[in-house]
C-alpha cells in the first residue's frame, strides 16, 4: 500500500484575532448577499469550518442549503464540488477510480468529487451505507484509498451534507455513529416575512439566477483561520464545564446514548472558534452554551418509548444546559 | 381574553360534573344489583317458583328421573350470601358519600370562583399602566448594591488588577445573593448580568463593561494593567451614580416606612 502524500501544503502562519474575526465577519457578509437573513446559523455553519469539521445542514427543501454551501466555497475561495446522493451511487463514484489510457498503455487515477476543498453532498442520506460510509470515512481519515493506493485530499478539506427531515420513504438514516462524524448539524428555518420579500426582491435586481460573490479569502487564508483557532485559550475550568455538559447528556433520564468523548471535544473544539469568530481569544461558557445544540443534539439517541413524545436531543441539551454548573467567579 | 374563557370553564366543570354523578350513580346501582343477585333484581317478591323450562320425562328404563328442587340451592346460596349484603350495602354509601363530598367541593370552588371573576374580572392579571414598571426584588437589590459601593471599590483597589476585577464581580455577585437574587448554578455571567439589569434597571453599558472585563480576567491569560483596572473602576463608578440616580427616590420611601414601622 502507498503511503499517503503528505499534505502539499506547509504548516500555516496563525492569523491574528483581529484578522481572522474581520475576515471572518467579511465572508459571512459575502455570504448574506446569497443567503438572506439567517446570521445565526450561517456563522455556526462558518464556526464548524473553522474548527476544522464538517456540517450537516438538515432543513426542508428551498431553505437555502445547497446556495449557502456553494456561497461559503466561493468566499472562501474553495475548489467546490457537488456529488448529488442518489441510491446508485457508488464509492467509486466519490473516490475516483483508475481507467486505462491507450496511449499511454497504462492505468491513471482519475478523482472523484471527494478531491475537493468544499464537497457538497447533497441528501446524503438518500445513497445506501456503502456509499455512505466511504464518504464519511474520508470525512475522518481526510484521504481516500482505491485499488490499495492512498491518495491524501486537499487540506482544507470540508464537507457540508444537506439532509431532508422529511420523506423518509427510499432513504437510509444515518447511524449514530456516523452522524458523530459531524461537527455540526445545523437548520436553517423559514425567513421572516421580510426576509423572503428581499429574496424575491434580489433575484429581480439581479436579472439572473446564478449569484457570483467576492472571494475573502483562499484555502491558505482560511488555514491560516484555522490554526488561529488553534491558538485560542480555554481555560481548565471551561474545559472541566465542556465535559460535564457531555457527561450529563449520558445520564439524562431520557437518553438512550448518550454525547461520546468525541462530543466533548467537538464542543471545545467549536467553542474556540465561535470565540475567534466574536472576536476573542479566549473562550467563555457562554460560548460552549452558544454551540452546545448544534455540537451535541445529533450524537444524542432517545429511548425508544419516548420516539412519539416531545423529546428530542435538542430538549434534552437545553435541559443539560439549565442544569450543569457553569464556571464559578472565584475558581481562578 | 380571560373573561371571554369564563363560560367555557364554567360549562367545562358542570359537564364534569355531570359524567361524575352519572357514573357514581351507575356504580351504586352496579353494586347494589350486584349483591342481591338477579332474580330479587328483576322481582323481589321471589320469583323462585317460576321455571323458564319444563321438566320432562325421560323415556328410558330406568323411568321418570328425579328432578332435584332448587329451592334448598336458593336458600343455601342465601345463608351463605348472609354477609356481602350489609358489606356491599356499606361499600356502596362510602362510595356515594365519596361522591357527594367530591361533588360538593367542585360546586363550592365553581361558585367561588365565578363569584371571585364577578367581584373583580380582572383579578390575577396585573393592573395596567403607562409607565414602566419594576420587579419585585428591585429595591433591596438596588439598595444592597448602594450599601456596599465603598467596600466594593476598595475591593477593585486591591491585589493586582485581574484578582481585583474578579473579586469585584464576585462581590457584586454576593451582593444580589444576599438578597436572595443569587446566581444560579446554570447561569454564565452574561446570563445573571441581564437578570440583574431587569431587576434593578441598571445602566446597560456600565454593566456590560464590568461583566466583558470580569470574562477577560477570569477566563483570558492576557496581562491586564492598571488601565485594566482603572475600566473597571469607571464602570463601577458610573453603575453606582446610575442606581443612585434612579433609586433615589423609593429608597427614600422605604426608608421611611420602615421608620414607622418601627
Amino acid at each position: 500500500m502507498t503511503q499517503p502524500t503528505p499534505a502539499s501544503t506547509p504548516m500555516s502562519t496563525p492569523m491574528s484575532t483581529e484578522d481572522a474575526t474581520a475576515t471572518a465577519s467579511r465572508v459571512l457578509d459575502q455570504v448574506q448577499q446569497a443567503v438572506v437573513g439567517k446570521r445565526e446559523p450561517l456563522v455556526l455553519v462558518l464556526t464548524a469550518l473553522l474548527a476544522k469539521g464538517h456540517v450537516l445542514i438538515e432543513d426542508f427543501p428551498g431553505l437555502g442549503k445547497t446556495l449557502a454551501a456553494r456561497s461559503f466555497a466561493q468566499a472562501l475561495g474553495l475548489d467546490f464540488s457537488r456529488a448529488q446522493f442518489t441510491p446508485d451511487l457508488l464509492p467509486s463514484d466519490l473516490t475516483g477510480s483508475f481507467l486505462y489510457d491507450q496511449r499511454r498503455g497504462e492505468f491513471e487515477f482519475r478523482q472523484g468529487p471527494l478531491f475537493a476543498g468544499l464537497l457538497l453532498a447533497d441528501e446524503i442520506n438518500r445513497t445506501p451505507p456503502k456509499t455512505q460510509s466511504a464518504l464519511l470515512e474520508a470525512m475522518q481519515e481526510r484521504q481516500v484509498t482505491v485499488e490499495g493506493e492512498t491518495f491524501a485530499l486537499p487540506d482544507p478539506f470540508h464537507v457540508v451534507a444537506t439532509a431532508n427531515p422529511i420523506e423518509y420513504e427510499g432513504t437510509y438514516p444515518l447511524p449514530e455513529a456516523q452522524l458523530d462524524r459531524f461537527l455540526m448539524r445545523v437548520g436553517f428555518g423559514y425567513p421572516s416575512l421580510q426576509e423572503e420579500y428581499d429574496v424575491l426582491a434580489r433575484r429581480m435586481d439581479r436579472g439572473r439566477e446564478e449569484i457570483v460573490l467576492d472571494q475573502v479569502t483562499d484555502a491558505a487564508g482560511l488555514r491560516s483561520m484555522q490554526e488561529a483557532v488553534e491558538t485560542v485559550r480555554v481555560d481548565p475550568s471551561v474545559a472541566r464545564y465542556c465535559v460535564d455538559v457531555a457527561v450529563a447528556t449520558r445520564e439524562h433520564r431520557e437518553v438512550l446514548t448518550g454525547a461520546s468523548p468525541r462530543g466533548s471535544l467537538g464542543l471545545v473544539l467549536a467553542a474556540r472558534a465561535f470565540a475567534l469568530v466574536r472576536g476573542r481569544d479566549y473562550v467563555i461558557p457562554e460560548d460552549v452554551k452558544a454551540i452546545a445544540r448544534p455540537v451535541l443534539a445529533h450524537r444524542i439517541t432517545i429511548k425508544p418509548e419516548l420516539w412519539m413524545s416531545a423529546s428530542s436531543g435538542n430538549s434534552v441539551v437545553g435541559d443539560v444546559l439549565d442544569r450543569v454548573a457553569t464556571p464559578s467567579a472565584l475558581e481562578r | 381574553m380571560a373573561d371571554a374563557r369564563q363560560p367555557r370553564s364554567g360549562s367545562s366543570a358542570l359537564a364534569v360534573l355531570g359524567v361524575l354523578a352519572v357514573t357514581g350513580l351507575l356504580l351504586v346501582l352496579g353494586t347494589w344489583a350486584a349483591s342481591i343477585g338477579p332474580d330479587d333484581v328483576a322481582d323481589d317478591q321471589g320469583s323462585a317458583d317460576v321455571s323458564l323450562s319444563r321438566n320432562t320425562d325421560a323415556n328410558t328404563a330406568t323411568g321418570p328421573r328425579a328432578v332435584p328442587d332448587p329451592q334448598p340451592r336458593r336458600s343455601q346460596e342465601r345463608e351463605s350470601s348472609g354477609w356481602v349484603q350489609p358489606l356491599a350495602t356499606v361499600l356502596s354509601g362510602a362510595l356515594a358519600l365519596l361522591v357527594v363530598l367530591y361533588v360538593g367541593r367542585r360546586v363550592v370552588a365553581v361558585v367561588r370562583r365565578v363569584a371571585g371573576v364577578r367581584r373583580n374580572p380582572r383579578q390575577g392579571t396585573p393592573p395596567e399602566v403607562d409607565f414602566d414598571t419594576l420587579p419585585q426584588h428591585s429595591p433591596a437589590v438596588a439598595q444592597a448594591i448602594l450599601e456596599d459601593a465603598s467596600d466594593q471599590r476598595g475591593t477593585l483597589a486591591e491585589g493586582t488588577p485581574r484578582h481585583a476585577i474578579v473579586a469585584c464581580w464576585h462581590r457584586f455577585e454576593s451582593q444580589a445573593a444576599g438578597v436572595g437574587v443569587a446566581r444560579l448554578p446554570h447561569e454564565t455571567s452574561s446570563e445573571f448580568t441581564l437578570r440583574l439589569l431587569d431587576l434593578v434597571a441598571a445602566d446597560r453599558h456600565s454593566v456590560s463593561r464590568l461583566a466583558a472585563l470580569y470574562r477577560e480576567a477570569r477566563f483570558s491569560d492576557h496581562e491586564l494593567d492598571e488601565q485594566a483596572r482603572d475600566q473597571a473602576r469607571a464602570a463601577l463608578d458610573d453603575l453606582h451614580a446610575d442606581l443612585a440616580q434612579r433609586w433615589a427616590a423609593r429608597l427614600v420611601d422605604r426608608a421611611g416606612d420602615r421608620d414607622r414601622v418601627r
